[in-house]
Parts: C-alpha cells; structure tokens; sequence
C-alpha cells in the first residue's frame, strides 16, 4: 500500500514548525503535518505550491479548518479566490465552506519537518474547507485536518504511541487521479 | 446571497445554491443507492455519478459548464451544520 507518512513523529515536549512567514509552537502530542490547498477540481498540485502545517486532529469533525489570515499568509488564496460552496455555524457566526482540496505531503521516514520527493496525495473533500474571517470569536489557532476528510479518501491511520510515530497509508494499491 | 458583512468576500453563487439545494434534497434516497460515490448537480439537474471527484470535474468542464454553475458533492452524511466551539480551543 502506498504510504503518504511513514514513521511520522509527534513529540512529547513543544517544539516549533517553520511556517510560511515565520516559526510557530507545537504543542505535545500534536501530530503536525505538511499539507497545500489547491481548488477543487484540479489534478495537479503546482510543484511551488506553498506549503504549511496541519494539526490532525481526530477530534475535529469537520473536513478542514483555517484561518483566513493563514489562508491568505499561508495557502496563497486571497479572500473570495476560491469560490463558495456553503456555510456554518459556529458560536452564532457563519463560516464560509470555499472549494478547495487539501493535499498531504509525504516525509522522510522519522522526520517531521523533512519532506519527501514523492508527490503530495490529494485528499478530495466533500463541502470544501472552512474558512474563518477575522471576528469570528473561536478560531483554530493552526490549521485542522479531521478524520472527515481520510476517511473520504479510504486512509488508513495507524498511530504507534509507544514510539510516538504515524503511519498513513492509502487502501488502495495506487492513488486514483 | 451574502453570508453576512464579515464574510462578504464569500458570496454563494446562485446556480451553486440551487446544486446544493437539489443535493440536498435527493441525499436520503441516494445514500441508499449511491452511498460514497460523488455525483455533480448543475441547478436542478443531476449531471452524472462517478468514481471521483476530479472526473465530474472534468464532465462539468466538458459540458461548458463554470465552476459557479455545478456542484461535486460526496454521497455522504452531510456535515453538521453547527460547529462546536470547543473543538477549536487550545488548539
């Protein structure tokens, strides 16, 4: 099975991820990974497209979740770029649900922070990404991926919490696009 | 339609909402026939099932059809329509 992590680490103590712009903190256990946005519909990820960190987040129930700040600094989309599928709610506010997909790049095997030649996996999402302007009262503070989007995609998640690794692999024997 | 002043970048277009719409409608009765496959609605019209989203992509694209005009949605339970809160604090 074709594997997108591969002895993806998560650490115990806070460490920091270089982001687009700048470092940002980690907390334990957050498993961070590098992902790219990239407009629903199009099967080619451009070889430039930014890169930043993810937290996956088992306990999100959304497909993904970001900042329009870490939208624009981060992805590359401006405001509106991307068109707009639907809304929700969250604390009274609607959040705009905005065409895109989310692709994961694969690691080297141990590390975190060093990625991989092979090409990113496309995970395509049902309903977009949720995108939360400024003003919205709770906000992610990093990017969130949630099970809703692998399990979409058929991944398979293992995470070894005795050596603080993951592995994520896809269930088919090639990536379909 | 807009969203509200705070989000007024993130306008819905309207032969988009009318997709969702008829998706939404049709949902019950397709996650009995057609569940996890991806479908593409065009307004009232369901277009055509498919493996992938990228191939309906491709069909709308073929159609002559914008990215305004259609929706590729997953026969799925939807997503909540309300998210909590807490799901996003010390993250």
């Amino acid at each position: 099975m074709p594997t997108i992590l591969r002895q993806f680490p998560f650490f115990e103590t806070h460490t920091t991820a270089l982001a687009p712009g700048g470092s940002v903190t980690v907390r334990p256990y957050q498993i961070v990974v590098w992902v790219s946005l990239h407009p629903m519909g199009r099967p080619d990820l451009p070889p430039d497209a930014p890169r930043f960190p993810a937290i996956l987040d088992s306990g999100h129930s959304h497909n993904f979740s970001i900042t329009e700040e870490h939208l624009f600094h981060w992805a590359g989309f401006a405001p509106g770029a991307l068109r707009t599928l639907g809304t929700i709610r969250i604390a009274g506010r609607r959040v705009p649900l905005v065409a895109a997909n989310v692709w994961i790049h694969g690691n080297q095997s141990g590390q975190r922070d060093v990625l991989a030649a092979r090409p990113a996996f496309c995970i395509q999402l049902d309903s977009g990404i949720a995108v939360y302007p400024e003003g919205i009262p709770a906000v992610p503070r990093l990017p969130l991926l949630g099970l809703r989007g692998l399990r979409r995609a058929d991944l398979q998640l293992h995470v070894d919490c005795r050596k603080c690794r993951v592995d994520l692999y896809t269930a088919s024997p090639f990536w379909p696009f | 339609m807009r969203i509200d002043e705070a989000t007024c970048a993130y306008e819905i277009g309207p032969l988009v909402a009318r997709s969702q719409a008829a998706f939404r409608r049709d949902l019950p009765e397709l996650l009995k026939t057609h569940y996890r496959q991806w479908v593409a609605y065009h307004g009232e019209d369901r277009i055509r099932f498919g493996r992938t989203q990228f191939e309906l992509y491709e069909e709308c694209y073929r159609r002559g059809l914008h990215d305004d005009e259609f929706v590729v949605r997953s026969v799925e339970p939807e997503m909540p329509d309300e998210i909590d809160a807490t799901e996003l604090i010390n993250t």
